[in-house]
């Protein structure tokens, strides 16, 4: 009756899962990924229509993937083929290489050596323009070049990215060169640091020099007087095993050697970040601008968020977590609720975990299961289990002394009482503790998009990184209707699956 | 039919919870427990069930030791019957009558019949409750739901730790009388717990009175009333 009503949705929702996994995730020949910012994004998409266009290899964009160690550590485990790096990056942030270098053939030779024999990684040829870091100012502001800032260290406040305040080639080894401390320095993301500025919440920031922003929002480039920073020439970084096996990839990607310089980058730049053209469409512009591809209507037709694919993303990620939350939660409830003395303990683990920062947790899933899908469900798993297990703990602590003495004494087994006693009677606070883990996790599910999970944080997390106020509503509006959609069905299935005996005893209660 | 020898139950490190309790019943005998609260009647009675395990001493039901059995297996052959009937909300009245028939397996015919035999014994319609959840029951309908959920797999002995306690002095009063004119229906042994004097003269056949854990007097209620074997039982049997 009810009961097996309620197995046979359980099975149907799995099926659902294992199904969605297929269509949602299915591995493509190349992946390729981008780094967070829109410069990265758009080469990525240059690269992977470039491919689909010469090869009939199947493409997948893994976009915004993460910052740098994301990306590099992606690459050397397989969980990416390609994505776009810069040489100073690669002889700085990655081989952590103090020499200063200021020839950029140099340095993409050195890199492109050590980073074969190291890693087994390829740069191909670079796309041609120079992105280097850039201090900037606004348009008003006194200084005019770096070393000026010692002089006006009292007015600034910078806001840099978290990135540029960690990286040696970034604000640590820029203080050091110049002999100059900021007293005001907070850590923002890129595309909010540009907000911060433009409405003179701070006057310094760091900048990408092709960045197509500087324009929009009227600032000026300090100039770099005592060259403290290195090239930063683009190429893309790819696995060798990747190339063994597809040999046509090098031959597709080899037209985009030095095909675009500072100037054209910064007005590709200036379409997706200021115009807020597409990033699909600003790439095929180019490439058929370039003679590389056929003019080709559908892709600029395209719509901007496609919801149904990142709801349903969303959905797997929260089902699966869940999913494997109640399997571990409700019996390591049921344990602690019969040995009480690790029923503290492992309450406190629950809640320590709990604790943890989400974006934290889900960086240090990273290591474990690489990125994507995995460790995000991994995290999610983890923030799924304190409702529950706390719930059951409660729900079968709940259960009156009384009965389940009547219960031993009529001679049923510990089992018996457990399953045919505590565990129904405790079904409903269970429930509420599945209910919280659920809608918890759908709002920490958009965070999952930074790790390359896909989900409706996707497009939050390119709106944040585009200023693109736009497109994080339409991340986050669905997800946060999801969650008001999603508890309401839960809430209903909570009063279903309460035992009937019960329903009537409450609502007795309550008249 | 049961009888119990030198039962003696300490708790640590050395409390002596129920000290030397000796008794015997018959077939169809009831002895009612008093005592005043602490004294160690319901310890007495979770013995005779296992829920507590006696420190020392012999329980011997159909002139088998229990304590040398599976404890499970002895639980399912002594009814039981507890404060306000005990009765599992999330079930039905059928489901809570079966239970002890259905963890015995008995066949889904045999326990029908047997759950509507004993809503007919229990004065209660088979049509109109079998299918009612505790919370559609009023106090004395819950209590004799017990009953006969207690009764349903015939158990020899059935055990009652305070039942009526918890219900209004008229419904008490009436399943009282219900209680021994069932008695005179099943012939069940039984061992019933109370602090109540009244009751405990009203029901039982035989009486056993404690103080601190030890037995004061057991007899008939004719023997505690004419000869009390001490001060402590003459006032008991007075002041309640």
């Amino acid at each position: 009756m009810r009961k097996s009503h309620c197995i046979l949705i359980f099975c149907l929702l799995t099926l659902l899962g294992i199904f969605s996994f297929f269509t949602l995730y299915s591995r493509s020949d190349i992946r390729i990924a981008s780094k967070r910012f829109p410069e990265s994004r758009l080469l990525l998409e240059i690269m992977a229509q470039l491919i689909e266009e010469k090869t009939d290899l199947t493409v997948e964009r893994k976009n915004g993937l993460g910052g740098t160690l994301i990306c590099f550590q992606a690459l050397i485990h397989g969980e990416i083929d390609i994505y776009p790096e810069y040489t100073g990056t690669g002889w700085t942030a990655i081989l952590k290489q103090e020499e200063k270098i200021t020839d950029p053939e140099v340095i993409y030779d050195k890199v492109k050596k050590a980073f074969s024999e190291k890693y087994d990684l390829e740069w191909l040829s670079p796309f041609g323009f120079n992105n280097t870091y850039a201090l900037a100012v606004p348009a008003d502001f006194p200084a005019k070049k770096a070393s000026d800032l010692e002089k006006y260290k009292e007015e600034i406040q910078a806001g840099f990215t978290h990135e540029f305040l960690k990286r040696p080639d970034g604000y640590p080894g820029l203080a050091q060169h110049y002999g100059f401390s900021l007293s005001d320095v907070k850590g923002l993301d890129h595309g909010l640091a540009y907000l911060a500025i433009s409405q003179g919440e701070i006057n310094l920031i760091d900048a990408y020099s092709t960045d197509g922003k500087i324009a929009k929002y009227k600032l000026k480039i300090l100039k770099d007087d005592k060259a403290f920073f290195p090239p930063y020439y683009a190429a893309p970084l790819v696995n060798k095993k990747t190339l063994q096996k597809y040999p046509q990839l090098r031959e597709a990607l080899k037209p985009l050697a030095n095909i675009l310089d500072d100037e054209k980058m910064t007005q590709l730049n200036y379409l997706v970040e200021v115009e807020k053209q597409s990033f699909s469409q600003v790439a095929q512009q180019f490439l058929t601008k370039e003679g590389l591809a056929e003019k080709n209507s559908d892709i600029s037709s395209a719509p901007k968020v496609d919801l149904l694919r990142l709801t349903r993303q969303h959905l797997y990620l929260t089902f699966m977590a869940t999913t494997l939350s109640i399997l571990v939660a409700v019996p390591l409830g049921l344990l602690i609720s019969k040995f009480s003395w690790l029923a503290a303990f492992i309450l406190g683990v629950c809640g320590v975990i709990q604790t943890i920062p989400s974006l934290a947790i889900l960086g240090f899933m990273i290591p474990i299961f690489g990125i994507g899908i995995q460790p995000a469900i991994a995290a999610l798993f983890l923030y799924g289990l304190l409702p529950i297990v706390r719930n059951t703990y409660t729900g079968i602590q709940g259960v009156s002394g009384e009965l389940k003495e009547a219960a031993l004494g009529m001679g049923m087994t510990s089992w018996q009482i457990m399953f045919y006693l505590e565990l129904p009677l405790a079904t409903k606070i269970i429930m509420a503790g599945i209910r919280t883990a659920v809608v918890i996790n759908i709002g920490t599910a958009t965070l999952a998009a930074f790790i390359g999970a896909g989900g409706l944080g996707e497009p939050i997390v390119t709106g944040l990184s585009l200023n693109d106020n736009d497109l994080i509503l339409w991340g986050a509006i669905p997800a946060a209707i999801l969650a008001l959609v999603v508890d309401f069905a839960l809430a209903r299935i909570e009063n279903f699956i309460e035992p009937t005996g019960l329903q009537i005893d409450r609502t007795q209660k309550k008249s | 039919m049961i009888s119990v020898q030198n039962l003696r139950k300490v708790f640590s490190p050395n409390i002596v919870a129920v000290d030397d309790i000796s008794f015997s019943l018959k077939e169809g005998e009831t002895l009612c427990l008093i005592g005043t609260s602490g004294c160690g009647k319901t310890t007495t009675l979770k013995m005779l069930n296992r829920i507590l395990e006696p420190s020392s001493g012999e329980i011997h039901l159909l002139g088998k030791n229990i304590l040398e059995q599976d404890r499970i297996e002895v639980r399912r052959r002594i009814g039981y019957v507890i404060q306000r009937g005990g009765l599992f909300p999330h079930w039905t009245v059928a489901q809570n009558i079966s239970l002890v028939p259905r963890l015995l397996k008995w066949s889904p015919e045999k326990i029908k019949s047997r759950v509507e035999e004993m809503l007919n014994l229990v004065d209660l319609s088979p049509v109109e409750y079998i299918d009612r959840y505790p919370a559609q029951l009023s106090g004395g309908q819950q209590q004799r739901i017990g009953i006969a959920r207690a009764l349903a797999a015939d158990p020899p002995v059935v055990l009652f730790d305070e039942p009526f306690s918890a219900l209004d002095p008229i419904t008490r009063k009436q399943i009282q009388e219900e209680f021994l004119a069932l008695k005179k229906k099943v012939h069940k042994t039984s061992v019933f717990v109370t602090h109540d004097v009244r009751e405990a003269f009203l029901l039982g056949d035989k009486i056993l009175l404690m103080k601190q854990g030890k037995m004061e007097q057991y007899g008939t209620p004719e023997e505690l009333q004419n000869s009390p074997a001490n001060e402590f039982v003459r006032n008991f049997i007075q002041n309640h």
